[in-house]
């Protein structure tokens, strides 16, 4: 009995624990509280957090490898492989950020866009932090892959963010994520003080005209063009384009409902918590615990800023072009933060004239921002992809 | 060092005049699209009017009672009485070439009495 008692304490995790272990416990408790308590992002931090905590359990077998035996050429299970070994395998193959963009696709209206197309300008424009997060990450010592890895927080798009970084940096991916989660949250701190400093009162005050109707016929045209001249300008950034825009297509279709409502519900589900998990299952002491980390952290602030700058900007030259007509603020909403980015534009408008109802116009670049971002992944793979 | 500023640069214009020319085209693709579109609806509208245009010499006679016109006023009781309703004769209170407001003093007349009362 003594043997059998021996034998099952000294198989408990409790005698792996490690000092780097305990930290990243703490980690993982304060992205579930943060994702709980506080309400960020709680769809992607809390399962992030959840896998940031089962990585560091040791002994959990959670990411063990299988082990396989070839016996007359056909292949023996000797052990199976921990759940998350093969899950993330929908990491690894690049499977899971496209499935999601799909159910993103299939929930986006990109009617405000389409109504005043103008404002694809805007979500062009606050890109402008991806590279300039890029060129500071390269003066701090990261490789031009990593650099751009880490500037696509600044586009504020999640799965992008990931797609990318498991093809330019993978041993990133938990910092990245962990940051542009984290900075999508924080959207409503981050971008008011810019958007007050950027912009003047006159500015804020003004009232846009409404949103023309835009056809059905145009509605189901736009996602095909953009699955066509994307993916003929950027392939590398196809994938996204295509589930994207191929949502979309079904959603504005109207004739594949089921199909509509599986992308924007049980799949979009299913995939996002096995996708957070995933990524949280990254964050192992030995790959967050490093002074990259908070470098990778600061970037993001930097790259956030940036973007909701450069949307800022041409939101001011589109208010001088059009004799006053587009209200800047809607600029800052050109960071695809959907639609958290498009509220802020508006509940900083009407802090300067309540009866401004400025959040409609503002979805029109913040979708905008998602298709941009997609592009700049695009650049981005063609210029440093293997 | 300056080497790499320079190419991450090159990086940042490349990469931003890539996305603002992708975007500007889908911007100008819409706009096409739209006056392609307003166009075609313009012309199925006026082809709709023609063929829908009432002849001038075809007299209507508004005091017919169609099939329509007897659902019409079915629905309208049951909405107010919320029993079932059976229509036994309708007859017109206003004469064709009445006045606009002598039609919306009879209304008045007709609106202020309590049907669910009665």
């Amino acid at each position: 009995m003594l043997e059998f008692l021996e034998k099952f304490i000294s198989n408990m995790g409790f005698w792996q624990l490690e000092a780097g272990h305990f930290l990243m416990l703490a980690v993982a408790c304060l992205l579930i509280y943060l994702a709980i308590v506080k309400g960020f992002e709680p769809l992607l931090l809390l399962p992030i957090g959840l896998g940031a905590f089962l990585a560091n359990l040791p002994g959990s077998g959670l990411l063990d490898l299988p082990i396989i035996h070839m016996v007359n050429d056909a292949p023996i299970f000797e052990h199976a492989g921990g759940l998350y070994y093969w899950l993330s395998k929908g990491i690894e193959l690049e499977i899971f950020p496209p499935l999601i963009f799909l159910g993103i696709g299939a929930m986006t209206d990109f009617t405000p866009l389409l109504s005043n197309p103008k404002t694809f300008l805007l979500g062009a424009a606050a890109q402008f932090g991806v590279f300039t997060a890029l060129l500071v990450a390269v003066m701090l010592g990261f490789s031009y892959q990593e650099a751009a890895a880490i500037g696509i927080i600044g586009g504020a798009d999640g799965p992008t963010a990931i797609y990318l970084t498991l093809k330019l940096a993978p041993h990133l991916l938990g910092p990245i994520a962990v940051a542009a989660y984290s900075y999508m949250a924080l959207v409503p701190l981050i971008q008011p003080p810019l958007m007050r400093m950027m912009t003047t009162d006159a500015e804020r005050k003004v009232v846009m005209e409404p949103a023309k109707p835009v056809s059905k016929k145009i509605k189901i045209i736009f996602p095909i063009a953009v699955i066509g001249f994307g993916a003929m300008i950027v392939p590398p950034a196809a994938p996204l384009l295509a589930m994207l825009m191929g949502g979309n297509l079904m959603r504005e279709s109207g004739v594949v409902e089921r199909l509509t409502k599986m992308a924007s519900n049980e799949l979009i589900n299913i995939v996002t918590f096995f996708l957070g998990t995933c990524v949280g299952l990254t964050m192992s002491a030995e790959a967050f615990l490093k002074i990259e980390t908070v470098k990778i952290i600061l970037l993001g602030v930097i790259a956030f800023g940036f973007s909701t700058i450069g949307g800022l900007l041409i939101g001011k030259l589109m208010y001088k072009m059009t004799g006053g007509k587009v209200n800047p603020l809607i600029g800052s909403a050109g960071v695809s933060a959907v639609p958290m980015a498009a509220r802020v534009s508006h509940n900083v408008a009407q802090e300067y004239n309540p009866q401004n109802y400025l959040i409609m116009h503002a979805m029109g670049p913040n979708v905008a921002g998602v298709v941009g971002t997609a592009i700049a992944a695009g650049v981005l793979l063609s210029i440093f992809g293997k | 060092m300056l080497e790499r500023l320079i190419e991450a640069l090159e990086v940042l214009v490349i990469g931003m005049g890539v996305i603002f020319a992708s975007l500007f085209f889908f911007y100008l693709l819409i706009v096409v699209l739209k006056m392609i579109d307003d166009k075609l609806a313009k012309n199925a509208a006026k082809i709709i009017a023609k063929d829908t245009s009432i002849n001038e010499n075809e007299y209507i006679d508004e005091n017919e009672i169609t099939p329509e016109l007897i659902a019409v006023l079915s629905a309208a009781a049951y909405s107010v009485v919320r029993k079932p309703i059976r229509i036994k004769t309708i007859s017109f209170l206003g004469e064709p070439g009445d006045s606009n407001w002598s039609k919306i003093g009879k209304m008045d007349v007709i609106g202020s009495h309590n049907i669910q009362g009665h």
